[in-house]
């Protein structure tokens, strides 16, 4: 998975470093539109492993951008993530950023 | 530009993400419509035929299956999609609305005039084509989006 900011032109460096890895841009952008999502509808939307997405939301979990909720024991287990108020500030943030950098 | 490039391709995958929990979905089980015009016909009788308690227990009872199918219906979707309904969607939404707004105006009017099975009946049937129709049309939406978005 590829860090845009590390490697882009000045504005780039603006942008939240948590969020600039596209899987977890997509992710947060998803959440964006729901009160919150199971762990297989997001896997199955980034088309990642498990092990993958676990990585992922383990990262946004650590800024502070998601929280995760894990309902039931075994195969009826959920794990159910949902972007907190500070995640949906900063994926606003981040998407300015990005339009900015494209001038619109 | 390669940071345009890079910036907009990351735009297009956002704009994709966000507009998943709007188009990606289960198929809507046959039984539906039919399940969501009984519900409302019976919720009709419960209201307008019934009396005392047992008017309060159908309609306790009614309004627990609801909750009960919208939790249902969150899990087996995998998330609840909220916010801005994607454009292409829209006019189906407000279409929906309307016809659901109608529905109800007109089962209330019959019910409170003294014909609650006459007003029942509309809820079943015409509810029913409403639910049918708008579960066509809003699956035709999400494919028009997920066509713009690619």
């Amino acid at each position: 998975m590829s860090d845009y900011a590390t490697t882009q032109a000045p504005g780039w460096a603006e942008l939240d470093p948590a969020l600039t890895a596209p899987k977890r841009l997509a992710a947060v952008a998803l959440l964006s539109r729901a009160g919150d999502a199971d762990f297989a509808f997001v896997r199955e939307h980034l088309q990642v492993s498990d092990s993958d997405l676990s990585k992922q939301m383990a990262a946004l979990q650590q800024a502070g951008y998601v929280e995760t909720t894990k309902t039931g024991r075994g195969r009826g287990a959920t794990t159910t993530f949902r972007l907190t108020r500070a995640g949906r500030a900063a994926y606003r943030r981040h998407r300015e950023v990005l339009q900015s950098l494209l001038g619109e | 530009m390669e940071t345009d490039r890079n910036a907009r391709e990351l735009l297009c995958e956002a704009d994709r993400a966000e507009a998943a929990p709007w188009v990606d979905f289960p198929p809507t089980p046959a039984w539906y419509p039919p399940a969501v015009g009984a519900w409302g016909a019976a919720m009709v009788l419960g209201l307008a035929v019934l009396d005392g308690p047992a008017r309060a227990v159908v309609v306790l009872a009614l309004a627990l299956a609801e909750v009960a199918f919208i939790r249902w219906y969150r899990r087996y979707r995998g998330t609840m999609p909220t916010g801005a309904v994607p454009r292409e969607m829209r006019a189906a939404a407000l279409t929906f609305a309307g016809a659901v707004l109608v529905v109800v105006v007109g089962a209330g009017a019959l019910a409170m005039t003294g014909h609650p099975w006459p007003a029942a009946g509309l809820v079943l049937v015409v509810g029913t084509a409403v639910v049918w129709w708008y579960e066509r049309a809003y699956a035709a939406g999400a494919a028009r989006v997920r066509a713009r978005l690619g």
